[in-house]
């Protein structure tokens, strides 16, 4: 490998990560809008803030905090027969799908739960109430931004691997060492998702922020909901999960290989 | 028995399930763990939590089937006498019950023939087992659907004699006492009258639920009143060193966990 | 030590195997019990079984939907737990009952791509 050579690479490496930054930046352009005709609750904001799973683990960490479902340290979570409802007596459809998926004798692993749930109809719903309002991109054009933004560097990273089996015999170290750092970097950028809200949605997110950090939050319920560890994790994801026990047991990698979410003639099935 | 067993307190069953419940219930001050589940070398992080905070862990075994036919199973004896050590259990407990024979296993504690020739062998078992056993043993009543024909003692007789001929500690579970009541007519009162409640080293307490025409011990419904009257009457006779909820499924919320406890407090410590 | 008398041992092991057998293989009640409750003893024990390998192989479960109590109640009776099996050995032979029927595919891979993101 010369240097003619190099500078190619680092050309091609940089021109594929600004293509994979526009494109993730591309996917939440302002689109056309409906106007919002209510505040947004806290799923919602979880949505705008993280997308399907943040809803999920928003979800999770709602109704253990609100004693309805219980998590085992080893991130088994099980139904405890309450149920959660709004004032008005109504059960909210992520909380009544997250319920139907912990029906499972034996419990259900918490990421199994979040995959499931990040996938069912009722987060589907919730997100496209927030496309239509022009607050968040569509979830298919988020995965495949998502894909196609490191879709050049998994190129890169081929073409060169190709190089290296069929090319010169000189530099092979250095070679398998740029496919190797091309393709970790690949992965990396796959790891961060893509934001999900526009900067519409940015904006009514900011100003959930700021009514919660001056206190002054217009709707209540949203403020009550917000105050909680669920509007934390709403907002940070897991991470952001202010009881330490219960992070890590809700943030635990299942041990099974095998992923199938409950009932498996509802939902999950389909996708 | 020179032995004195500390007192417990209010406790609850251990179980993976509902690790973060149990180490976070107040005014837990004793636990449960299914010996059987119990590997020395790789204690559930929440039970080593509940030990460095000075809360009892007591090894509760299921499978050593005193009351079987066969002698005891060292190996299963062993793993007992390792669980206590582990866990630094002040005492251990099984059932007097047979749970296997003839190469098939129950998995379920079944009652023993309440004759003579049956107490025979379970004492030998007994003495057995203690023999291996590094702390005092307790035993446990439990509750049955089928009755043994041609008994020729009370439950309260069969187990008064257990604890003179072999020095054993009881458990007494009052739920199952109330199981038997329902089911095999026995008279719980005549049960606490008869055996020695001065070897009481602690109480169960559960729930079961009623299933075509019988009562169920399942540990996955609530505590009913009846069982709590009847530690009352327990309570009337002695004070008992410690006494524990069993769950071990269907398991409620938190609160109400909670609030189970502190009924069974409230019957076992009136003044406090 | 003194072990029990001669013959107690048994004696106890023909009265404690007579019931097994008839709590988990369907074998006729040894004398002086009352059928019924034999039945719901027998029946308890299954549920809780059951129950063991439900939450085991929940996917079973899943799959069988209705049917998985009667099936693995058939399969119960033929198959009591032998001493020195495991829970798992007993959910695992349960599904190798059930595949060897055909009641549920042989291979986990229909559901295993079901769900992936």
């Amino acid at each position: 490998m010369n240097a003619t050579s190099l500078v190619w690479y680092a050309l091609l490496l940089v021109g594929g990560t600004v293509w994979g930054c526009w494109l993730r930046q591309h996917v939440t352009r302002p689109r056309d809008w409906l106007p919002l005709e209510r505040p947004l609750d806290l799923y919602e904001v979880a949505y705008l803030s993280g997308g399907p799973r943040r809803v999920a683990d928003t979800a999770l960490t709602r109704l253990v905090d609100h004693d309805a479902l219980r998590v085992s340290r080893h991130g088994r979570v099980h139904a405890t027969g309450r149920v959660v409802t709004d004032p008005t007596g109504q059960v909210d459809a992520v909380d009544a799908h997250l319920l139907a998926l912990t029906a499972v004798p034996g419990g259900v692993p918490a990421d199994r739960l979040v995959t499931c749930l990040a996938a069912s109809p009722a987060v589907d719903f919730l997100g496209r109430w927030l496309v239509e309002r022009g607050l968040a991109a569509p979830p298919a054009d988020v995965r495949r931004a998502r894909w196609l933004s490191t879709t050049p560097l998994h190129g890169l990273a081929a073409a060169m691997g190709l190089h290296l089996v069929l090319g010169v015999g000189a530099h092979r170290p250095g070679l398998a060492g740029l496919v190797l750092v091309t393709e970790l970097f690949a992965v990396l950028l796959h790891q961060f998702p893509p934001g999900v809200a526009t900067p519409l949605g940015q904006r009514v997110l900011h100003d959930v922020e700021e009514a919660r950090r001056t206190g002054a939050a217009p709707p209540p319920q949203l403020a009550a909901a917000m105050a909680g560890a669920a509007g934390q994790v709403a907002v940070g994801g897991l991470a952001a999960h202010p009881d330490s026990p219960l992070r890590r047991a809700l943030s635990r990698r299942g041990e099974r290989a095998w992923a199938w979410c409950w009932p498996s003639s509802s939902s999950c099935s389909s996708s | 028995m020179v032995s004195v067993l500390p007192r417990l307190g209010v406790g609850i069953g251990w179980r993976p399930e509902i690790d973060l419940t149990v180490e976070r219930l107040p005014g837990v001050e004793f636990v449960e763990v299914i010996a059987e589940n119990v590997r020395g070398w790789s204690l559930p992080e929440s039970l080593r939590l509940l030990m460095e905070r000075g809360i009892p862990v007591l090894p509760h075994a299921v499978s050593l089937s005193l009351g079987g036919a066969d002698p005891v199973d060292r190996s299963r004896v062993a793993h007992l006498a390792a669980a206590a050590d582990a866990l630094g259990a002040p005492l251990v407990s099984d059932h007097i019950a047979f749970v296997r024979g003839g190469g098939m296993e129950a998995g379920h504690l079944l009652p023993i023939p309440r004759t003579r020739d049956t107490l025979d062998v379970l004492v030998a078992n007994v003495l057995d087992a203690q023999a291996e056993l590094p702390v005092p043993l307790a035993l446990e009543n439990v509750a049955a659907l089928v009755e043994w024909p041609d008994a020729e003692l009370t439950e309260g007789q069969f187990l008064a004699e257990l604890v003179e001929r072999t020095g054993c500690w009881l458990l007494v579970d009052v739920h199952n006492l109330y199981v038997n009541a329902r089911n095999l007519g026995h008279d719980p009162r005549e049960f606490l009258d008869t055996v020695p409640l001065e070897q009481l080293a602690y109480v169960h307490v559960a729930g079961g639920q009623d299933h075509q025409g019988l009562y169920h011990d399942t540990h996955a419904h609530p505590v009913p009143q009846p069982v709590l009257e009847l530690l009352g009457e327990l309570r009337h006779r002695v004070e008992p060193p410690g006494v524990l909820l069993e769950r071990d499924d269907r398991y409620p919320a938190d609160a109400e966990l909670a609030a189970e406890i502190a009924s069974i407090r409230a019957v076992v410590e009136p003044a406090a | 030590m003194s072990g029990p008398p001669e013959g107690a041992r048994e004696r106890l092991a023909a009265a404690q195997v007579a019931l097994l057998r008839a709590l988990l293989e369907n074998a006729e009640a040894p004398p002086g019990f009352a059928p019924e409750r034999l039945r719901a003893q027998a029946e308890a024990l299954r549920r809780k079984r059951r129950r063991v390998v439900a939450n085991l192989r929940p996917e079973l479960l899943d799959q069988l939907g209705d049917r998985f109590a009667t099936l693995f109640d058939s399969y119960a009776r033929q198959h009591p737990r032998r001493t020195g099996t495991t829970a798992r050995d007993d959910a695992d032979a349960f599904a190798r009952w059930l595949a060897h029927r055909d009641d549920v595919p042989r291979s986990p891979s229909r559901w295993w791509h079901r769900f992936r993101s």
